[in-house]
């Protein structure tokens, strides 16, 4: 459910009035603009025995609309107890025990919550993907905020956290759907030098020189009249990945030495393309993923959360209604009432078919839960 | 296909590529290239299998999972090569299995698996990939992975041979650090145990050698009458007495010998020195035992083997044990003979009896400590069963080798060889190697040049009986030494003067007065040197001498033994004083010995020793007592023992060589311990002589006082070595 009020006495009865009993979670999603106070908040869940996850997100999705402030509170089956992971990128994480203890009954899903500006989340899901591996589905996004600086974001009954993740291992099976609808234009180009999110070189020279260049050509923009952002948004780079979509890597910022800055990780000498997104192909790619949760036939769908992408949004602008009333739409063609719930996300987690766990970017990625 | 595809493929290959051989841990280098083959291969799991023969040089038919990701699916961790993932694969180049194949459960070694794609690609003979896909796969695709793969995963084998070298040196160079930790630690161990064995060792013999020292000391006064008459069964009780402690003694002393061979801390003083002094001395040792036998003895020297370079004492000791074994086992009226012989680079010495011989079942045992050889040789023939263990061990610490012949009821013959030093002068006299081990002040004297001869004269007092004490006045000054010589007759002296120090040397060597009195700035040879030659020679050392200086320079005065030191101008009153002093000295006939033990028998025993009119005993039972008697009597001589409670003999020592007033108070130093090098040094420079307990009798500590009352000036290394040798000599062979 979505409550648009901004204080936190809403969201707290809103979460009483779920219920949750022991083996269940209260999810929130939070979004940025006139938040309750977090501190509150959290005590105040807590004073009330309520057991609680949550980020905080650019925009929420509740059905066919976006808001820039409010939460979406959704009661979840937990089979066990949520893990909070900090200090992602500033110390060794140090779960496997924890994870390995962990049993899963058959259809679970590990439901996560990354600060997506952290920058050791693909050690962190190769990691969980390793101790946990196919036992579970995996869909979550990364939390954060649209200025792109690193804050608090995560929180629990413990506090809240920045460079920080948190699992909830939910008791419900899920189908999931992964798309972006970008197309490329442009490559390849080899990644010549690279470390975490930083492309520092592209085929042996200066990563923006390349990418200016093939872009400027592209878009007969000029990176000199526009922020980096600005034409960047409409021009990610997409990794190569047989059989399915490129893996989208969204290049956000460029420094002063002239690497680009994205979010996720670009492995050095990996083949990169210069995609672009064209309107109706990306909102298509948005029903597709619909679409692929209702393909293996299960129709008993209880939940439908959305995590799709914030640069979506800055790149459709006003046209990402459509791409949410697309949603909408597949999911009743599909003979289902669930009302999608989501947020607009800083980097999506789903795992392909019973595969690899990734980070997307750029991408929609929907999860469609039953029992 | 289309180009894009073929450039996607390109691509893909290209990165897979570089992804191979970038770390040389294995897991590491697995992880970088397996993920990101699945990754871009759109694949579900991937395993790396390695024989254990490649991983672990192990020689059996199993191969082990060394990566997987994700790891949880993993399900089985060892196979035998003979399953058909090995065996099956090894025979092509690819091996696709299918869920739709009817074997494809015998592939299934993962969790979770119930359909999909297994493509197994053999990597060289070292072991296996194993890769899966959940989608099922046309054989065309996997094939064509499989080919595209191909040389990728020869980069990729030749890659994780080069992490199990990698990881196989670093486990060698673990070992190897963990092994010389371990040794570290063991030899830190051992250390301790050898030191606090060697501690134990030192106190021990000090407390077995203390008590002995009263009884064999005690036993041996009484034998000799100094108590009184005694019966003869007395004298023979007191006899055993005075055998069995020293025959517990030497036991002990052989113990501790052995003890320091095996911790290594037995220290060889190695030198040049002529063979046919040991062989003498090892006569003369012998002497009394094979008279007593009756036995003919026989030593052969080798002319052209004059010198030896050994440890003089320990060569001594490997000769007389070898000979006393000889005597011991040689009945009345048998020979002995002991020779030395030149072979090649070695000295041979062969100690020869026609004696009872050794059995040849008995010969194995001969070099083992604590072994006689059998009970009934045991209890007819006296000894402790360690001499040849440690006559071996001496040997063999020159560096030299053992051996014997024997034969039962002919005789036996051992012989040990030592090398001979390159360079030695093998024929030269032992004389030429003696003067060159000479100590330097005698070297020194030996510079100086040849006395003139003139005949002295010596004024007279007036009306002298020629029998006044005779002053000699050293002075270059003529008016100085007129002013002397007659303030000197004036007051009853006679004098004789000499205006250099080397007339002053030869003066007092020929005339030998009752005292000098010596300038010290003279034209040549100046007063101090006259004055360490003077108390170098054994003939002019106990000659007083008074100092007459322009300089205040009494500290050196006393150090090299002057009796009084005088700043010119000298006063009458207190010149003629001191000579009175001197002549009061003089007249005591009694020497002052000043005994120290914290043990009152141990007192008692010197004290009994040196009863009689030769001799005034001071005692005292503790360092704090010795330092205060010392100071306040001054006496002529000390007999200090070391190991004392609160103040030990080092300390009393160390006190009385810090102050002018004791600093040349001749020091004998009485003790049980058994002495460290570090000991050894400390006291050499600083005592006169050095004796054990229970290793001396009357005579032997009269003869030593008396010895270092004459030489007490001789304070070199030299002579404190040769001092302890000789203690050493006496100790061992008694």
């Amino acid at each position: 459910m979505y409550i648009p009020a901004s204080g936190f006495d809403e969201i707290i009865t809103a979460a009483e009035g779920l219920n949750p009993k022991d083996d269940e979670v209260v999810l929130i999603l939070l979004a940025e603009e006139q938040m309750p106070d977090i501190t509150t908040l959290i005590s105040s869940l807590n004073q009330r025995g309520i057991n609680f996850i949550g980020g905080i997100f650019p925009r929420v999705i509740h059905g066919e609309d976006l808001h820039r402030s409010g939460a979406v509170v959704r009661l979840l089956p937990l089979v066990n107890k949520p893990l909070l992971v900090t200090e992602l990128s500033t110390s060794t994480i140090n779960i496997q025990h924890q994870l390995s203890d962990l049993k899963f009954s058959k259809g679970s899903t590990a439901f996560i919550l990354v600060d997506g500006l952290s920058t050791s989340i693909h050690s962190f899901l190769s990691l969980v993907f390793q101790q946990l591996g196919v036992s579970v589905k995996y869909f979550g996004g990364g939390a954060g905020y649209l200025s792109f600086q690193q804050q608090p974001c995560i929180f629990c009954p413990q506090g809240i956290y920045k460079d920080a993740a948190i699992i909830a291992f939910i008791d419900m099976d899920s189908e999931l759907g992964i798309r972006h609808g970008w197309k490329r234009i442009a490559g390849p180009f080899v990644a010549t030098r690279s470390e975490g999110g930083v492309i520092k070189e592209l085929n042996w020279s200066n990563s923006y020189d390349v990418y200016k260049k093939a872009v400027e050509h592209e878009s007969g923009l000029k990176f000199d009249e526009h922020s980096f952002f600005e034409i960047a948004k409409g021009y990610p780079f997409g990794i190569y990945s047989e059989g399915s979509e490129d893996i989208v890597r969204d290049p956000f910022q460029v420094t002063e030495k002239g690497e680009i800055i994205c979010v996720g990780e670009v492995p050095e000498n990996a083949v990169l393309n210069i995609l672009k997104g064209e309107k109706s192909a990306l909102i298509d790619s948005a029903r597709q993923a619909i679409k692929d949760c209702f393909s293996s036939g299960f129709n008993n769908i209880e939940y439908c959360l959305v995590m799709d992408c914030i640069s979506r949004v800055l790149f459709l602008e006003e046209d990402f209604k459509e791409e949410l009333v697309s949603l909408s739409r597949e999911i009743s063609f599909n003979n289902s009432s669930v009302v999608p719930e989501g947020a607009l996300t800083i980097g999506e987690i789903a795992s392909r078919e019973q595969g690899i766990l990734e980070f997307y970017n750029k991408t929609i990625v929907v999860g469609a839960f039953h029992e | 296909m289309k180009s894009s595809e073929m450039i996607d493929e390109i691509s893909l290959l290209y990165e897979l590529s570089l992804s191979i051989g970038t770390s040389l841990d294995l897991q590491d280098n697995c992880d970088i290239f397996i993920r990101k083959l699945l990754s871009r291969k759109n694949l579900d799991f991937a395993s790396v299998w390695i024989k254990e023969s490649a991983l672990c040089f192990q020689d059996n038919d199993n191969a082990q999972v060394v990566y997987a990701y994700p790891q949880h699916r993993i399900s089985l961790t060892q196979l035998s090569t003979s399953h058909p993932v090995f065996s099956l694969s090894e025979k092509c180049e690819v091996l696709v299995v299918n869920s739709s194949d009817e074997n494809f459960s015998q592939f299934i070694t993962e969790k979770e698996v119930f359909c999909g794609t297994f493509i197994i690609i053999p990597l060289g003979t070292i072991g296996i990939l194993k890769l899966y896909s959940v989608k099922e796969m046309e054989d065309t695709k996997a094939s064509r992975i499989a080919s595209q793969l191909r040389n990728i995963l020869s980069k990729f084998e030749v890659s994780l041979e080069a992490c199990l070298m990698h990881k196989r040196t670093l486990l060698e160079m673990s070992e190897k650090e963990k092994l010389a930790k371990e040794l570290f630690y063991s030899k830190i161990v051992a250390e301790t145990a050898n030191r606090a064995k060697s501690e134990f060792l030192a106190t021990m013999s000090h407390e077995l050698r203390t008590p002995l020292n009263s009884v064999i000391g005690f036993s041996d006064l009484m034998i000799a009458g100094n108590v009184g008459e005694l019966s003869q069964m007395q004298k023979k009780f007191l006899g055993n007495i005075s055998t069995s402690g020293k025959h517990l003694l030497a036991l002990i002393n052989n113990v501790l010998d052995i003890s320091k061979v095996e911790a290594g801390k037995m220290e060889l003083n190695c030198e040049i020195f002529a063979v046919k002094e040991t062989f003498t001395e090892v006569k003369q040792l012998t002497s009394p035992l094979v008279e007593k036998k009756g036995l003919k003895v026989e030593f052969c020297l080798d002319e052209k083997l004059a010198n030896i370079y050994a440890d003089k004492i320990r060569f001594k000791q490997i000769l007389f044990n070898l000979a006393s074994n000889a005597i011991k086992f040689t009945p009345a009226g048998g020979k002995m003979t002991i020779s030395s012989n030149m072979y090649g680079e070695m000295a041979q010495f062969t100690v020869r009896d026609t004696g009872i011989g050794i059995a040849e079942e008995n010969k194995h045992k001969l070099f083992k400590p604590f072994t006689q050889l059998d009970s009934a040789t045991n209890r007819m023939y006296d000894g402790t069963g360690l001499g040849l263990s440690l006559v071996k061990s001496f040997v063999e610490l020159h560096k030299g080798e053992i051996w014997f012949e024997s034969e039962v009821g002919k005789g036996t013959a051992f012989t040990f060889e030592i090398p001979l030093i390159a360079g030695l002068n093998k024929e030269g006299t032992a004389e030429a190697i003696t003067e060159d081990t000479e100590t330097i002040p005698t070297k020194d004297i030996e510079n100086i040049p040849e006395p003139i001869i003139y005949i002295p004269q010596i004024i007279e007092p007036l009306y002298s009986s020629r029998d006044e004490p005779l002053i000699l006045v050293v002075e270059d000054d003529d008016a100085s030494r007129e002013l002397l010589e007659v303030t000197l007759t004036q007051e009853g002296y006679r004098v004789v003067s000499a205006p250099n120090g080397k007339e002053a040397l030869e003066l007092a060597n020929r005339m030998k007065p009752f005292a000098i009195t010596l300038d010290i700035m003279m034209p040549g040879m100046n007063g101090w040197d006259v004055l360490k030659y003077l108390k170098l020679e054994e003939h002019t050392h106990n000659i007083p001498v008074i100092i007459t200086s322009m300089l205040d320079e009494r500290e050196m005065g006393v150090i090299w033994g002057a009796v009084e030191h005088f700043i010119k101008p000298i006063q009458k009153d207190t010149l003629l004083s001191t000579l009175d002093k001197i002549k009061e000295k003089a007249a005591k006939s009694s020497l002052s010995v000043l005994v120290v033990d914290d043990e009152k028998s141990a007192v008692e025993l010197v004290a009994a020793m040196l009863d009689g009119k030769e001799f005034n005993v001071l005692k005292a039972y503790g360092g704090q007592e010795a330092i205060d008697l010392a100071f306040k009597e001054r006496p002529d001589l000390i007999v200090l023992d070391l190991m004392m409670p609160d103040i030990s003999g080092f300390e009393v020592i160390k006190a009385l060589k810090s102050k002018p007033d004791t600093i040349d108070i001749p020091i004998i130093i009485c003790t049980a311990k058994d002495l460290e090098p570090t000991e050894m040094n400390t006291l050499d420079e600083n005592v006169s002589y050095i004796v054990h307990k229970g290793m001396f009798n009357r005579e032997n500590l009269i003869g030593i006082i008396k010895g270092v009352q004459k030489k007490t000036c001789r304070k070199t290394d030299c002579y404190h070595k040769q001092q302890y040798e000789h203690a050493l000599t006496i100790e061992r062979f008694l």
